[in-house]
Parts: structure tokens; sequence; C-alpha cells
């Protein structure tokens, strides 16, 4: 647009997504709340809404990778804001994640005379922390490993090598899903089932859905890594997955071992 | 660039703040219409405007709060003056993430419209800005006016706090939690004085001229500080017990941001209106508009702390008669803020529309000094993209004697 730039910034050309974005919200709010008090046609709208938030995602991401990679206009100093960006976006996810934690804490640190002054509260069966709870947090550490694997085979040059391990990330991450959709299916208590229930389905199923968005992440990337979008030098969409991906398996270990472990002694 | 084009899908910080201006101009017209339907019910003892509707009065504070800050303080003053100003005053071509920063915009639209429609919605959401239980659950509204009024912030977003709980003192929490909360409010206290001295002692050895944004400053410092003081008084949680939901808060509080944060906005907009039309502002109907405003906000306001001390309890819509004195003054002085609100338009419009005899000056304010800040090097109003490259800000030799 301007006729001659000479700066390394990004002038990002008009984009009709973030508009289109927030009629996506308009109608999911909308749509969820006539849904949730059984007003015809809610649902409806909710997941036209949901739709249309899905879709303006993907064509913004689009134009993301277009500009980067087609137009070259990620400089290296451009690069700094998504890298910037991607930092404080995790650490406002640790605070999001923390307070699920922190419930839990305040009500199995002090059980109240409701729940019977005892954690796991009176009458809650638990799930055997040894079992799957354990095996499924082997599971998101050695799929950390396998994103570690990947990042060096990028570093040094070796394209192949680090489609199969961001593979061998995404199966260990769907297998960890699959294992922990298993365990909400046999579990003996629900999200309704007393403080336990609340706090164990709210912190374990916001970690999950948090796996789920990595999974989907670093699947862009193994898709970007085999056209060969990466690059040894220029690579920050694969680091900020990386970091991504660290940050839900290191946080897998707070409800392991608060929540199914020291929680269901 | 089609019109359409430039301002439905803007990269474009001055266009974006341009728009968050625009949109609290709005928000602000539509809470100061509420505020005026309470003015109007509280004028007198008794029923007056409502019909004894008092559910439609909770629905109308409700309202006007969270208009009032959520969709003109917060978006005037860092949607619209951090958009404009922040990226030119650092000698940024644009802010990063422009596509983000036209999203966080197009997001209050709808937010705005989840606020309003509710009350169209059974009974609407006569919850006030907390909206907290038991009164916002489902026993109290029943409807889906509630869950529309709690989405709308989140389109929008909030901030949090360290003394967030100063608002909760009376809600049973204990003592420790009070005496936190009580310190970190009166702590606060502490820089916020700091704050104010150093406003003062930027004024001082200062060639001041009394023009519209000078007026406007020197009385945001006066009137936030009056507000400020009033707020140390219920920090103490002890007192606090007297003084909760009585109108020495509502007092204090219109004092920090009524007057506190919209006169800083309106000696904001009349300092750099310049800059962004282009046009001169015209200087006598600016200082008509602060006076009125001042002699508007004033006697609306200041009364309710003596309401509020002897014991009148805010948002109920009716009051005994020994408080009918200083309410009628108070409902006068939101008719005279009426007013100002109406001169302010005129000043924009006159502004606005003004033709080239009005041209603005690339540094009007400049009295002998070349500026010293980067917006005013650059012509009135300043290009699409300001900087074509980037300035080099050196540290020159400094002319203070």
């Amino acid at each position: 647009m301007i006729e001659s730039q000479r700066h390394s910034y990004h002038l990002v050309d008009p984009s009709p997504w973030p508009i289109s974005g927030s009629l996506g919200a308009l109608a999911t709010t909308v749509g969820g709340v006539m849904y949730m008090h059984s007003f015809q046609g809610g649902a409806t709208l909710l997941s036209l809404g949901l739709i249309f938030i899905l879709y303006t995602m993907f064509v913004w991401w689009r134009d993301v990778l277009r500009e980067s990679t087609l137009e070259g206009h990620h400089t290296k100093v451009v690069q700094l804001g998504p890298r910037y960006g991607f930092i404080l976006f995790i650490v406002s996810e640790v605070m999001f994640l923390f307070a699920f934690f922190r419930a839990s804490s305040h009500s199995s640190l002090a059980p109240t005379v409701e729940i019977g002054g005892i954690w796991p509260p009176k009458g809650i069966a638990v799930l055997d922390p040894r079992e799957i709870p354990f095996l499924n947090t082997l599971i998101p550490l050695s799929s950390g490993a396998a994103v570690t694997w990947a990042h060096h085979a990028i570093l040094a040059g070796k394209e192949k090598r680090a489609v199969y391990a961001l593979v061998a990330t995404v199966s260990l991450a769907l297998v960890f899903t699959a294992f922990q959709g298993m365990e909400y299916y046999q579990a003996p208590s629900t999200i309704s089932d007393s403080i336990y229930g609340s706090t164990f389905f709210l912190a374990t199923g916001f970690h999950g859905f948090h796996v789920i968005i990595g999974t989907l992440f670093s699947i862009i990337c193994g898709i970007r890594q085999y056209l060969g979008h990466l690059t040894k030098e220029h690579h920050v969409g694969f680091e900020a997955a990386a970091w991504y991906w660290h940050f839900v398996d290191v946080v897998r270990l707070f409800p392991f071992v608060s929540i199914y472990w020291w929680g269901g002694i | 660039m089609t019109n359409p084009v430039r301002w439905l899908f803007s990269t474009n910080h001055k266009d974006i703040g341009t728009l968050y201006f625009i949109f609290g101009a709005i928000a602000g017209v539509m809470g100061t219409c509420f505020s005026v339907l309470i003015r109007m019910e509280l004028a007198r003892p008794g029923d007056q405007i409502l019909g004894g509707n008092h559910q439609l009065y909770n629905v109308l504070i409700t309202a006007h709060a969270f208009l009032m800050i959520f969709f003109m303080v917060m978006p005037a003053m860092i949607g619209g003056s951090g958009n404009w100003s922040v990226p030119i005053l650092i000698g940024a071509p644009d802010m990063a993430f422009p596509r983000l920063n036209n999203i966080s915009f197009w997001l209050l639209p709808p937010s705005l419209l989840l606020l309003l429609s509710p009350a169209l919605v059974e009974v609407g959401s006569g919850t006030g800005w907390t909206v907290y239980p038991p009164l916002s659950g489902i026993t109290s509204h029943s409807g889906g006016a509630v869950d529309s009024a709690i989405s709308s912030p989140h389109l929008s977003g909030v901030p949090g706090s360290l003394v967030w709980a100063h608002h909760m003192f009376t809600v049973g929490l204990d003592v420790d939690t009070r005496a936190y909360f009580t310190a970190a409010t009166m702590i606060i206290a502490v820089p916020t004085g700091i704050k104010i001295f150093s406003w003062i002692a930027t004024m001082w050895g200062g060639s001041i001229q009394y023009k519209t944004p000078m007026l406007f400053a020197v009385g945001s410092i006066f009137l936030f500080t009056i507000g400020g003081l009033t707020g140390i008084v219920p920090a103490n949680s002890g007192l606090d017990i007297a003084l909760h939901d009585t109108y020495y808060v509502v007092a204090h509080f219109h004092y920090v941001l009524s007057m506190g944060a919209v006169f800083a906005l309106f000696a904001g907009f009349h300092y750099w209106v310049g800059k962004i039309f282009g046009r001169t502002y015209p200087e006598t109907l600016g200082q008509i508009h602060f006076w009125i405003t001042f002699f508007g906000v004033n006697p609306t306001f200041f009364p309710m702390h003596f309401l509020g001390l002897s014991g009148m309890p805010r948002r109920i819509p009716d009051y005994p008669d020994a408080y009918a004195g200083w309410n009628a003054l108070s409902s006068s002085g939101s008719y005279i803020s009426v007013v100002g609100i109406c001169r302010f338009f005129v000043v924009v419009t006159i502004t606005s529309s003004s033709g080239n005899n009005k041209r603005c000056a690339p540094s009007p304010w400049a009295v002998e000094q070349n500026p010293t800040t980067p917006e005013w090097m650059v012509q009135s109003p300043p290009a699409f993209h300001t900087f074509g490259e980037l300035p080099a800000i050196k540290e020159t030799k400094s002319s203070v004697k």
C-alpha cells in the first residue's frame, strides 16, 4: 500500500476476519443464551456461530501463513511480536489453570462439614492414580520429548526426520486424549457429584481441552513441516507450538500429583 | 481503498482509534440518558417517572454503570487515545497485531448489544454491575437477560486487581481477609498521592495557558483528588460497614470516574483534537463547555456525600422526605451536565466541519521551543501511515536553563 516503506515492520492489509469473528461471537453468545433457556432455534444459532468462528480462525491464520511464507513479511523484528505475544498468552493460560487447581486445594485442604470433613468427600469413589492417570502423565511427557526431537531435527535441517518426530508427538497426544476419554467414560463420579466432581472434571477437563488445542497446533506444524514451510532459521510457528506443548505436559503434573494422587489418598 | 473496506476491515491504528472514539461517544450519550432517567426518578421522594417499577430502576442503574465504564471510559481512553497516540509517540509505523487490534474494537458493538437487549427480555438485568448471586441467580432473574448481560463483558474483557475484595467488606469475609484488603486499599493511596504531586510538580515552572485542555486537566486533578481522599475513608473495612451501599460510595467513585477520568478525557480530547481533525477547535465554546460541566457535576455529586453519611442507600428508587433537599439539588446538577454534554458535541461538530481557515498547525501549542514529542513534528492530521521510515529519536542539548 505504501509506496516506499523504509522500515522492516509489517503493515498488514485491511482484513475482513476481525469483524467476521466478532459477528460469530455475537451469534455464539446469543445462540448460547437462547439454547440454555430453550428458545426455538437457539441450538442452530449457537452451532452456526461456532462454525463461523472456526471458519474465521482458519482463514485468518491462513492469511498469516501466506504473509509469512509467500510474501515474506515476517522479518526478524516482526518475528519478535508473535514470540512475546505467545509467551504472554501462555502466562495467562497458567493463571487460568492455576485457578482450578487452587479451587481444588481450597476444598481439599480444609474439607467442610457438608462433605463429611474428609477428602475425597464422603461417598465419593475415586480413581486409582497408579492406573490410567499415571500412564496418562507419562504419555504427554514422552510426547514433550518427541517435540524436542522435532525441534533438534528442524535446527539440524533434517526435514524428513522432523516430520516423523511430529507424527510421534501427535500420535502420543491422540493416545492421551483417547485414554482421558475412556477414563471419563468409566469414572465412578460425574461433574455434579460434590465439590470433588466439580473441581476434578473442571481441572482435568480444561487440561484435556488444552491438550486438544496443542494437538491441533502440532498437526498444523507437521503439515507445514511436510510442505517445507519451516526452515532452520525461521520456524516461529513451530517454536510456539513446542512451547505450548511443554506448557501442557508440565501442567499435567499438577492434576496428577494434587488431584489424582494426593487428593485420592 | 473504498470506505467500507477502510472502516470495517481496518488495520490502521488511527482509524481504529477513531472508531473507538465514535463508539465511546455513542455509549457516553446512552449512559448519560440512563443517568438522567435515574436522577429524574430521584428528583423528588415517591414514584416519579418509572410508575413504581423498581426492577426497571435497577435495570437502568446496571445499564448506566456498564455503559459508562466498559463502553465509554475504557474504549475512549485505552482504545481511542491509546491507539491514536502510542504508535506516533514511540515512532512506530503502526500497532503490532493490527487485526487483533481491530477485532478488539469490533467485539464491542456485539457486547453492547448483549448488554442492552436484555432490557427487552422479560424483566431485564437489575443486578447492579457486579451481577452477584443470589440476585443474579435463577430464583430472582429467571429469564435469559442476566446470561446475556454476563456474556457482554466476556466479549469485551475485564481486568482484575489486587484490591478487588474492598467491594466485599460486608459479605462476611473473615477478619484476616478484610485486614489484608483494608491495608492493600489504603496503601494504594500512597502511589496515588505521589501521582497527584507529580502532576502538580509538572505544572511547576511551566508556561501555563488556561485554555480548555489545561482547565480540564487542572479540574481533573482537583476532582480526582477529592474522589481519592473520600475513598480512603471506606477503604477501612470497619467504617465501610456503615458506608457500604450508601450514596457516600456513589459520590466517591463518581468523583474519581465521572470527574477524574472524564475530565482527563476531555482534556486530552481538546489537546489533541487539532492533531486528529486537522482543524482548530473553538476556544471560547470549549471553555464554556468546561465551566458548564464543572458547575453541573459538582452539584450533582457533592451532595451525595451528605446523603450517604446520613444513611441513604444506593440502588433504591425511593427515599424518606428528609433526603429531598440534597436529591433535588443533585438532580438539577445532572440536568446542567446534560447541557454541558450538548455544548461538547457543538464543539465537535464545529471543529470537524470547519474549513481551511481553521487548519491546525503541526505544533499548535508550541510557544517558543521546538516540539519535544513526535506527534507535533508531523502534519495535522498525520498521514495514513505516519512514518514511512523510522524516526531517529536522540537526546539533544537540554533546553532547561
